[in-house]
C-alpha cells in the first residue's frame, strides 16, 4: 500500500514537473520550443552520473566488506545508470537533428557519453557470464571501478575539449524560469529511478535467495 | 616487496623462454599486423600525403587488433596444461604473477611495434625518429598493463573469452587517442610544443592502469 502511494506520488510529481517544462517555462530566444528537450535530457545525463558514482560506491563497499547486499545495490544502479546514459545519447540525437542538423557528430562529449554505455554494458553483460554469486559479485564490482575512471572524463569532456556541445550550464548564465523547472525535473527523474533501483534489488535479492534454495540438495540434510 | 620482484622476474623469464624456443607466436602475430597495414592501404586507396596523415591512427589500430591476438594467446598455454591453478597453489603473490604477464606482454607488444615499425614507414612513407620509440613504449606499457589484467579475468572465467575486445577497447580509448595525438605530433614535427600535454596524459593513464591493475588483482584472483 504504501509502495503504492509513492508510485503515484513520483508519477505525479514527474508529470507536474514536465508540465512546468513544457508549458509555463517560456521559449528559448534561439531555439523556441526545441529546447524544451533539456528537460528530460539533461536530468538523465546527470541522475546517470550520479547513479554510476554510486555504483563506484557500492563496489568499494562490497570489496571492503564482502556483503552480497551491496552488490544487489551496485547491480540496480548500474542498470538504471545504463538506461538513463542511453535515454541522454537518444534525447540528445533527437535535438541535435533540428538544431545542429545532424544525429550524430564525433563531438568529444558525445563520443565519451557513446563509450561509456558500452562500457557499462560490456559489464553487466559480463555478469551474465558469470553463474557464481559470490564471483558475479567480486568481478562485477572491480570491472565497475575500472570503468568509472570514464566517468569523471565524460563531465571534463566539454572544458577539455571546446567543441560543439556546450559546456555545463550553471544559474548564472540560464535564464532564471529555466532554473526551477530544469531542478523539479533533476529531482523527479531521480526519484523516479530510485524506485526502479528499489525494484531492482527486491529483484536480485529474490534471485539470490532462489539460487541458493536450488544450491541446497533436494529433501534436505543428507 | 623483493619476493614480488623475484616472482615477477621468474614468470617474465619462463614466459621469455617460452616465446624464444617456439617463434610461431610471434610470426604469426607480426604476419597479422603487417597485412593489417596492407589492408588498410588498399580499403583507403588515398593519395600519399593523406595516407602519411593518417599513419599514426592506422598504425595504432593494427598494434591494438595484433596486441589482442597476443594478449588472447598468453594465457592459453597455462590455461590449457592446468599450469594456472598449479602457480596460484604454489602460493605465487597474484600481484607477482600479475606483473610478470604484464611484463612478459609488454616485452612481446613492444617488440612487435618495432619490427612493424619498419615496415610501416616503407609503406607510409613515414620518418623514423627516437621519440618514436619512447611513445612505442609508453604505449605499450598502456596496452599490456590493462590488456594483462582484462586477459586474467576473462580466461580465468568460463565464456568470458568472447568478451575481451568488447571490454577491453573502449577502456582503451583514452589511451589510445593520447597515443595517436603525440604519433602524430612527432611525425609531423611538432612545431607549437603540444606534445607535452598529450605525453603527460599518456604517462597518467599508464600510472592509473598499473596502479588499479595491482591493486584490485588480489581480490580477483583470491578463491
Amino acid at each position: 500500500m504504501r509502495l503504492k502511494i509513492i508510485t503515484v506520488i513520483l508519477v505525479l510529481f514527474f508529470a507536474f514537473a514536465q508540465y512546468w517544462g513544457l508549458k509555463i517555462a517560456p521559449p528559448d530566444r534561439m531555439m523556441g520550443d526545441i529546447y524544451r528537450i533539456l528537460f528530460v535530457h539533461v536530468p538523465s545525463a546527470w541522475n546517470a552520473m550520479l547513479l554510476f558514482t554510486a555504483s563506484f560506491v557500492f563496489s568499494l563497499l562490497y570489496l571492503i566488506s564482502k556483503k552480497q547486499k551491496w552488490d544487489f545495490w551496485n547491480e540496480g544502479v548500474t542498470e538504471v545508470g545504463l538506461v538513463l546514459t542511453g535515454l541522454a545519447l537518444a534525447l540528445g540525437s533527437l535535438w541535435g537533428r533540428p538544431t545542429w542538423g545532424i544525429w550524430w557528430t564525433w563531438d568529444p562529449r558525445l563520443t565519451a557519453t557513446a563509450v561509456l554505455f558500452i562500457l557499462y554494458a560490456g559489464v553487466l553483460l559480463f555478469r551474465r557470464f558469470l553463474e557464481d554469486p559470490i564471483t558475479r559479485a567480486k568481478i562485477g564490482s572491480i570491472l565497475s571501478l575500472f570503468v568509472y575512471i570514464n566517468v569523471p572524463i565524460v563531465y571534463l569532456s566539454v572544458k577539455w575539449w571546446r567543441s560543439l556541445h556546450q559546456v555545463q550550464s550553471s544559474p548564472q548564465t540560464m535564464a532564471p524560469e529555466m532554473i526551477l523547472p530544469l531542478r523539479l525535473n533533476a529531482l523527479a527523474i531521480l526519484g523516479i529511478a530510485l524506485f526502479f533501483v528499489y525494484w531492482r534489488v527486491q529483484l536480485a535479492r529474490h534471485r539470490a535467495a532462489r539460487e541458493e534454495a536450488e544450491s541446497k540438495p533436494p529433501g534436505g540434510s543428507l | 616487496m623483493k619476493s614480488l620482484l623475484r616472482q615477477a622476474l621468474a614468470i617474465l623469464e619462463k614466459d621469455l623462454l617460452i616465446e624464444y624456443r617456439d617463434k610461431s607466436r610471434f610470426v604469426s602475430v607480426f604476419l597479422f599486423g603487417l597485412l593489417l597495414l596492407l589492408l588498410f592501404s588498399f580499403a583507403l586507396s588515398v593519395q600519399p600525403d593523406l595516407m602519411r596523415k593518417m599513419a599514426a591512427g592506422l598504425f595504432w589500430l593494427t598494434i591494438l587488433f595484433s596486441s589482442l591476438l597476443a594478449l588472447e594467446h598468453s594465457f592459453q598455454r597455462e590455461m590449457e596444461e592446468g599450469q594456472w591453478e598449479g602457480l596460484l597453489l604454489l602460493g605465487t603473490d597474484p600481484r607477482g604473477l600479475y606483473l610478470g604477464k604484464m611484463l612478459a606482454n609488454l616485452f612481446f607488444v613492444f617488440f612487435l611495434q618495432l619490427a612493424l615499425l619498419l615496415p610501416m614507414a616503407v609503406l607510409y612513407d613515414i620518418q623514423l625518429s627516437p621519440a618514436l620509440v619512447t611513445i612505442l613504449f609508453l604505449g605499450s606499457l598502456g596496452i599490456s598493463s590493462l590488456g594483462t589484467f582484462y586477459a586474467i579475468l576473462t580466461t580465468h572465467f568460463r565464456g568470458g573469452q568472447l568478451l575481451l575486445p568488447l571490454l577491453l577497447f573502449p577502456m582503451l580509448i583514452p589511451l589510445l587517442l593520447a597515443v595517436v595525438k603525440v604519433t602524430e605530433l612527432t611525425l609531423a614535427h611538432d612545431l607549437f610544443g603540444q606534445q607535452v600535454a598529450w605525453l603527460k596524459l599518456l604517462t597518467l593513464f599508464d600510472i592509473v592502469f598499473l596502479l588499479v591493475s595491482l591493486l584490485t588483482i588480489e581480490t580477483l584472483l583470491d578463491q
